[in-house]
């Protein structure tokens, strides 16, 4: 099948969603998508979840990234309208906006906010920093600045949670504990009611009556926001299923980063999303196959050494080739720089990549 | 290109073992102890940490110590990683199925299955935040307490998680008031700061994002009061001396790969003089890269031998 080119995607889709397993240049190569669309002409929001100030570095700023986007200057390296904005997810930011906009109350919000419980349920509760990530793409998604949202997401395994995410609120909310928790009723309490009690004390003698009491409250708190949870998750779930969002897998040449592509890739089939590009980072340029007499000793050593690792690595990549050829989606094999992109050049050249190779 | 020596630094001892005493709290091997010493390796994705803690078991058990090497992320490559016969053994703990052997053995019985299967464990991990970590240590500090291995070395996950694995007993204690979760803590807290029972080793590359993660990873410990055993930085390029000579075919292109790996080569001694500044008196090993797409036991095998400080 002949691969659609990369530029089909980043010229037309409303959301890109880079994903790959951890290491892989991941946020450097979101910023270099976002890059890419910018220079021809979108206006391009690059949004990481990730913690570290890897995209701050890769886009050169200093100061860091804030919870709401940034213009970044790509001073003369644009075309016509695009523009380039970047921010960095803060779930705890994101947490509050979350609970106000659910909320029917102001004093409901309040004190939603002020539960021990959901302070903690960030670390606490598999996938709240990906629901976060799926509020905040929904909400970029909605606002008029931008015609494009890249999406920079943490590590493979965690990444399918953002496809899962706006479930798994619901999901907790709803959970049969919880129900049995809050007695039948939902509203009030009955802790004490014959069924529920064995359960009750054994979950007290494990993490101590302290706990127990915040996650109860923590439910009376959030009672009455579960429809308006629910209804947000519909909309989520369709977006990230929708034509116009694409999911770009990023990856190394090593056998088993590879090997983790090709599983996510099948994750997300199972999800009923299809990949719709493979990007291939740092790949060691094949040195001339002859080796010129006039080397030294370490020359010679140093250019075995890297034909050796080029070759490894165009092996390591065969499966893929063959994935996205059965794809029909582009396949980047981005070389290795001799340095780490830390500025708008960097990104360019990077970019550049991206939209000439497929 | 010539393989740059594991250079290990304060190896404090003239022990001729094969490459564990730099990361031993008095620099002796630990034969027969009657709880065995655990290291927990760490480091972010991509940086090579399963590899080093394969090559730091496959040392241990060359110098004759009995080592169990336990994986947490339950991939399998760790097992193709360690020698088969006189090597290391291999064990995988689940966070999933840790709470529940760990309600069974402080005697909720049948219980604890039923709390399994009715969803309370699930209910029970996301109210304690930080509970799966905790049994997931308190299993290691069973199997150290075990007296049938010397060393215990710890595949950890990802750098961020470990950071969040090592603050996860102290935060539980601060939230749970009573009950076998909060006396577990308490043990697994004392293996932590025991620094003849456990220590950190860090893995990282000679980049800027991986030393900046490595430096903050290691305030955490310090602020746990974990012991920091070495920092180990992997797979470091080096690059040819000698310039490339004028008028050879292809010289452009040659010139510009070689520009390239100086460039590379000059970066990475800048991380590892940073690497340096923040480890103060804790050892450092630097490990070449290999040449390979993979990892298998060999390749292994020959890190081992780095990190012994001898060359290969």
């Amino acid at each position: 099948m002949t691969a659609a080119p990369f530029t089909a995607v980043i010229d037309t889709a409303q959301v890109i969603v880079c994903c790959g397993a951890g290491g892989v240049g991941k946020t450097t190569m979101s910023a270099a998508v976002a890059t890419a669309a910018a220079q021809r002409g979108r206006r391009v929001v690059v949004v990481t979840v990730d913690p570290a100030r890897r995209l701050a570095d890769a886009l050169g700023l200093v100061d860091g990234l804030g919870a709401d986007p940034e213009a970044i200057d790509l001073a003369d390296r644009i075309e016509g309208d695009g523009e380039l904005w970047a921010m960095m997810l803060d779930a705890d930011v994101e947490l509050e906006r979350v609970i106000r906009t659910h909320a029917t109350t102001e004093e409901q919000a309040r004190r939603a906010l002020a539960n021990r419980f959901t302070r903690t349920i960030g670390d606490s509760l598999g996938g709240t920093q990906e629901y976060m990530a799926t509020e905040v793409v929904h909400r970029l998604v909605n606002d008029d600045r931008f015609d494009l949202v890249v999406v920079d997401t943490p590590p493979s395994a965690q990444a399918l949670d953002v496809l899962d995410a706006p479930d798994v609120l619901v999901r907790f909310l709803e959970h049969p504990v919880f129900g049995l928790l809050m007695g039948s009723g939902g509203r009030r309490m009955r802790l004490l009611s014959a069924a529920t009690q064995p359960i009750v004390r054994a979950i007290g003698r494990v993490i101590g009556s302290d706990v127990l009491a915040d996650v109860v409250e923590f439910l009376r708190e959030f009672s009455g926001m579960e429809a308006s949870f629910a209804a947000r998750a519909r909309e989520v779930r369709a977006m990230w299923r929708d034509d116009s969002t694409a999911f770009v897998l990023v990856t190394a040449p090593r056998v088993d980063t590879v090997d983790e592509t090709l599983w996510f890739d099948e994750r997300l089939a199972e999800h009923g999303v299809s990949t719709a590009g493979i990007i291939v980072n740092r790949m060691t340029p094949s040195p001339p196959i002859s080796v010129p007499s006039g080397f030294d000793d370490d020359l010679v050593e140093w250019s075995e050494w890297m034909t050796q690792l080029a070759t490894a690595e165009a092996d390591a990549v065969g499966p893929l080739a063959e994935r996205a050829d059965a794809l029909g989606a582009p396949l980047m094999l981005v070389r290795r720089l001799g340095a780490d992109v830390h500025d708008a050049t960097g990104l360019s050249v990077l970019a550049g990549y991206l939209v000439t190779t497929s | 290109m010539p393989p740059i020596d594991g250079s290990v630094e304060e190896s404090a001892t003239d022990n001729t073992s094969a490459g564990l005493p730099w990361l031993l709290p008095d620099g002796t091997l630990p034969t027969g102890r009657a709880r065995a010493l655990v290291l927990l390796v760490v480091g972010k994705g991509g940086v090579g940490r399963t590899s080093v803690s394969a090559a730091i078991a496959t040392a241990a058990s060359r110098d004759g110590l009995r080592c169990l090497i336990v994986g947490l992320d339950g991939r399998p490559t760790l097992r193709q990683l360690c020698p088969v016969g006189d090597g290391p053994e291999v064990k995988m703990v689940s966070a999933g199925t840790a709470l529940e052997d760990y309600l069974l053995d402080v005697g909720f019985g049948g219980f604890a299955r039923r709390l399994a299967t009715s969803g309370v464990i699930e209910v029970v991990g996301a109210a304690a935040p930080g509970i799966h970590d905790l049994v997931v240590l308190g299993r290691v500090k069973q199997l150290a307490n075990d007296g049938a291995w010397d060393v215990i070395v710890v595949d950890t996950p990802a750098a961020g998680h470990a950071a969040s694995m090592l603050t996860s007993v102290d935060g539980l204690l601060d939230i749970v008031d009573g009950g076998p979760i909060r006396e577990q803590a308490l043990a697994v807290r004392d293996m932590l700061s025991d620094p003849t029972r456990s220590a950190v080793v860090a893995v990282t590359l000679a980049e800027t994002t991986p030393v900046n993660e490595t430096t903050e990873l290691l305030q955490t410990c310090t602020e746990v009061g974990v012991r920091i055993a070495g920092i180990v930085v992997n797979a470091v390029e080096s690059a040819p001396a000698s310039p490339i000579p004028s008028g050879v075919r292809g010289a452009a292109l040659w010139r510009e790969l070689h520009d390239e790996a100086q460039s590379r080569a000059k970066a990475a001694m800048a991380e590892i003089d940073r690497v340096h500044a923040i480890a103060g008196d804790v050892a450092v090993a630097v490990l070449a890269r290999r040449p390979v797409a993979g990892m298998d036991a060999a390749t292994v095998g020959a890190l081992a031998r780095d990190l012994a400080g001898g060359s290969a």
